[in-house]
């Protein structure tokens, strides 16, 4: 037990308690250039960071003094380095003019909308006539002072900003926030109150095809790098009042937008809150990726398969919405995360619903035989090829044999070689440059394939094998799962070389087990199989359209039934049927 | 912690129960045939047969070179079967493994003392299948097995597999398997008929070109030329352990068709209107044969067994319209006549000759028994010679071929 303590004292990072020198290289170069006192520099700069963080995170609200926001704002942004914000000082034109101060990021900014939306109306058309009152109010605070403010606020917002959105802000969080995300925020003098003017205009890819999730029928967009137009996305196939977007930043350094989308009359409410409490519990630097979202959020870290499905796919997330499901998007990334998930959605495809039942259901078998030959394939070969010799037919043993007869390794290394040759393969694929990625496919092909038998390292049936492995594992539709396949790939080659068949048999129980203890947001993983629950023809296969009556049993949502029991409405129903007209 | 001491204990565990046979392919001989002889300069001659997997699968490279050898006979005088293995080492530098083993062959001689006594191994030792054939030859097994060569194909095993599998397509191989073989040999009431192998021989004699059936040969004297060495033909009955008697092709049929393990055969029926032509007919079972046994007031078993069959009309030489619907009744009989006398030569054989009931009737007699007690000392070996015993055969003639009738030839 010290022993693991020891280790993790020396393995696990802790943040230093006071400033340690970490950079006294940088600063040893820069007292020899500059001849700045020791140290100094970079105490100072701690200090200062300590006062500002500490400034911030007790909120600080807004003063009525133009000058004074327009300090701490410089200081906060680091001008004049800084060279990214924009301060615009202008008068607007009122009778008697009032200064103002707009403030935004030179980049993120739609710069015509701040033109065309705020500054010329503000300069040139106000042409609001100020009652006495209200102009007078800054320098004589009164007994409803307080009360005018607000009247002032009111009228600037709703008779002189054109904009669709114009939210008032209290506090320097609030502003900070809206002015990196883009936003344009407009400080007028006397008030304690700015108005934060939507000017959001991030370049950003338009919305292109499916990279991952490709298929042949069904449409073709994809998400893209903007939470809003992910959302409008889905919004575009599920038209209805009740898809609600509730936002929930994640991150305290660079916060972001994490979008929770549910139907409020059919999701599950436990479900909803559940899932947002998690968001919320999140404490973190940086999210930027909904991977390591997933990561903060599911069930067992260590879990053998990934609990969340991610999906390129806004017909899926729609699809999944439908059913009860909730998505989470997060800002900045094209993939939506879908709770509860189960083992059986791991193997399902966008297009198993597009195409007619029984090719979704053929694709379907084809993908557990895939998942299958992927996990076990090179176990059971090293299995039988070195245990159960008795199994093969004669024919394929005599052709395993002479096949083998000129290679130096055991079954098992060989195995074991090709498999981390092809893992190489790869992982190499994806890290190569497109511009040499054709070197790869000779390298891949001609120098392990064909030159590995010709050199009589491994034997050609080995090649077949390893194949028919790595097909399998592609034909694994959501790549995180197929990830875990691929490692556990190896446990399975370990067993069947240590144990043979037993071997296997023990390891498939084990692993079925864990994965039976395993759960998505309380769903079991292997629902609807186990345990057994209700369930329409959509999990194992794929069920004609007109039979998915009920939405999943174990997702729990507020209604079950999603189509009546006759839901061709043109067929002729049986005197049966007709007495109950739409089942339950 | 605790978690992970039993989670270390439950991991040994399971190697606990590890076999630890571990073996690659390459480093076993495979063992295709076995045959056994009465020894020379011991109890037993042991002929193994050993696949070269290097040359069948041709990984040597050598392109079309079809003369490497593929399989590789030793014979060795041992004193008993599995003392081969062992000895094998002298001269291989590979485990014997006996799982692959496709037939066991026993040589004449020593089926005909000792059959049982060493089919005994076979049942007991792991390595051997149920599947494995055993077969007799007519003269040494380890003629039989150094003369064997696949020609067809390059694997000896698939030779014997398939060859000894040909028992579904023609009348003139029993249906075998040492379980089977061991069942029949082991229980009251049946004799063992196992497939009979034999070495082509030139048995001298005058030329005789009398017609003859095709089934009429045995193994090792069908008149023929060129092919391979060894033939598969007829069978080789077994009674209480040892070898009685050899059946030729058509009454190996005969026994199958009782037996209902037959599955097709062609027969040749002489015309019953044209002597000297012939009616060429394909013979398949129809149902299985009903087998009817009654102990008689002299305590002597009467049984009656009724064959039915059905088959298709291949040839006519004649010519006669026999296809007509009236006139079918006509080949029926001729073929069930026919049928009648190889089943009268080889009832002749099993009551007279042998003394033995390959036929296995004696599973039909079991069920009279109220005990097993009672059945064994009813003596059904003893009592089946003098038994009535008459097989019938009911034919059909089920498709004429692709000729509605046919004119005869000018």
């Amino acid at each position: 037990m010290s022993l693991l303590r020891t280790l993790s004292r020396l393995l696990v990072f802790r943040e230093p308690q006071e400033p340690v020198s970490a950079f006294d290289s940088g600063r040893e170069d820069r007292r020899r250039a500059g001849g700045v006192p020791a140290g100094s520099g970079y105490q100072d700069k701690f200090r200062e960071t300590y006062r500002l963080n500490a400034l911030l995170e007790q909120d600080p609200p807004l003063s009525t003094s133009l000058d004074e926001n327009e300090r701490l704002l410089r200081e906060i942004f680091r001008l004049p380095e800084n060279k990214d914000v924009v301060l615009r000082p202008f008068s607007i034109a009122t009778d008697p003019p009032l200064r103002a101060l707009l403030v935004s990021l030179d980049g993120p900014t739609d710069r015509n909308v701040q033109n065309l939306a705020i500054l010329q109306p503000l300069m040139l058309l106000a042409g609001l006539r100020l009652d006495q009152r209200l102009a007078g109010e800054e320098n004589t605070p009164g007994a409803n002072g307080a009360s005018t403010r607000q009247e002032l606020l009111r009228r600037i917002r709703e008779t002189l900003l054109p904009g669709s959105k114009v939210t008032p802000a209290g506090t320097f969080k609030d502003v900070i926030s809206d002015i990196l995300s883009g936003n344009s925020v407009l400080f007028v003098d006397g008030l304690d109150t700015a108005l934060v003017i939507e000017t959001r205009g991030w370049a950003s890819r338009g919305v292109g095809t499916p990279q991952v999730e490709a298929v042949i029928r069904g449409p073709q967009d994809a998400f893209t790098e903007q939470i809003r137009i992910n959302i409008t996305l889905v919004r575009k196939i599920l038209r209805r009042s009740s898809l609600v977007t509730e936002f929930i930043k994640v991150g305290r350094m660079g916060a972001h937008q994490c979008a929770v989308l549910y139907l409020d009359d059919i999701a599950n409410p436990d479900l909803v809150a559940e899932v947002k409490r998690r968001l919320r519990s999140i404490q973190v630097d940086y999210v930027s990726e909904s991977g390591m979202l997933e990561q903060f959020i599911e069930d067992a870290p260590a879990g053998l398969a990934p609990q969340v499905k991610a999906t390129e796919r806004p017909d899926r997330v729609a699809a999944s919405l439908a059913e009860g499901r909730v998505a989470i998007l997060l800002d900045g990334n094209p993939w939506a995360l879908v709770v509860p998930t189960t083992f059986f959605s791991m193997l399902h495809a966008a297009e198993d619903a597009y195409v007619r039942w029984p090719f979704g259901t053929f694709a379907r078998f084809i993908r557990y035989l895939g998942l299958g030959m992927a996990l076990l394939l090179p176990g059971v070969y090293v299995a039988i090829i070195t245990y159960h010799q008795e199994f093969v037919p004669t024919d394929l043993l005599l052709a395993f044999t002479g096949a083998r007869e000129q290679v130096p390794f055991p079954t098992v290394v060989e195995v074991l070689l090709m498999e981390f040759s092809f893992e190489l393969i790869r992982e190499a694929g994806i890290r190569i440059p497109g511009t040499v990625g054709t070197t790869l496919g000779i390298v891949g092909a001609l120098i392990l394939g064909q030159a590995a038998v010709e050199a009589k390292i491994v034997s050609p049936i080995l090649i077949v094998i390893v194949a028919l492995t790595a097909l399998g594992s592609f034909a694994i539709p959501n790549y995180p799962f197929s990830l875990s396949i691929r490692m556990l790939r190896f446990a399975y080659i370990a067993l069947g070389s240590l144990l043979g068949l037993f071997g296997i048999l023990v390891g498939l129980f084990v692993h079925l087990a864990l994965l039976a203890r395993l759960t998505s947001f309380g769903v079991p993983y292997l629902a609807p199989v186990a345990p057994v629950t209700r369930s329409g023809p959509d999990f194992l296969w794929r069920g004609p359209a007109w039979e998915q009556e009920q939405r999943p049993d174990y997702i729990d949502p507020l209604r079950r039934r999603r189509q009546p029991r006759i839901s061709r409405g043109w067929v002729r129903v049986r005197k049966k049927d007709d007495e109950r007209p739409g089942g339950r | 912690m605790r978690l992970l001491k039993l989670g270390f204990l439950l991991l040994t565990a399971l190697f606990l129960a590890g076999c630890w046979d571990y073996q690659e392919p390459d480093e076993v001989a495979w063992v295709v045939a076995l045959g056994l002889d009465r020894g020379r300069e011991n109890l037993l001659t042991v002929t193994l047969q050993i696949a070269v997997a290097a040359n069948i699968a041709g990984a040597g490279g050598g392109g079309a070179g079809g003369t490497e050898r593929t399989a590789l006979t030793v014979s060795m005088d041992v004193p008993s079967l599995l003392a081969a293995t062992e000895l094998t080492h002298a001269w291989v530098n590979r485990r014997i493994d006996l799982s692959h083993t496709k037939v066991v062959i026993f040589g004449r001689e020593l089926a005909e003392t000792d059959f049982s006594r060493h089919l005994a191994p076979l049942v007991r030792f792991r390595e051997f299948r149920p599947t494995t054939q055993v077969l007799v030859a007519n003269g040494r097994a380890e003629e039989v097995l150094r003369a064997a060569e696949p020609v067809l194909e390059t694997n000896p095993g698939k030779y014997w597999e398939l060859h000894t599998g040909a028992w579904d397509t023609t009348g003139f191989i029993p249906r075998n398997g040492f379980l089977n073989v061991n069942i029949d040999n082991k229980s009251p009431g049946a004799a063992a008929g196992v497939i009979l192998v034999g070495v082509r021989r030139d048995e001298g004699g005058p030329p005789d070109p009398t017609p003859k059936s095709q089934g009429s040969y045995k193994a090792g004297t069908i008149p023929r030329r060129g092919g391979p060495q060894v033939d598969i033909m007829g069978a080789a009955v077994i009674r209480n352990g040892r070898m009685v008697g050899v059946l030729n092709g058509d009454e190996t049929a005969i026994m199958k068709m009782v037996r209902g393990t037959f599955r097709e055969t062609i027969k040749v029926v002489p015309d019953p209107l044209h002597p000297g032509q012939f009616i060429i007919v394909q013979i398949f079972p129809r149902q299985q044969p009903e087998v009817d046994v009654r102990i008689g007031e002299d305590g002597l078993p009467r049984v009656t067994a009724r064959v039915l069959l059905e088959g298709n009309i291949i040839f006519i030489q004649s010519g006669e319209h026999y296809e007509r619907p009236e006139r079918l009744r006509q080949v029926e009989r001729a073929v069930e006549e026919n049928l009648r006398k190889d089943a009268r030569a080889a009832l002749d054989k099993a009551q007279n000759e042998f003394g033995a009931d390959f036929f296995a009737l004696g599973y039909h007699a079991k069920r009279l028994f109220p005990t097993w007690q009672a059945w064994e000392d009813f003596a059904w070996d003893e009592k089946f010679p003098e038994a009535a015993v008459s097989i019938d055969f009911d034919f059909q003639v089920r498709q004429i071929g692709l000729l509605r009738e046919t004119v005869p030839g000018r």
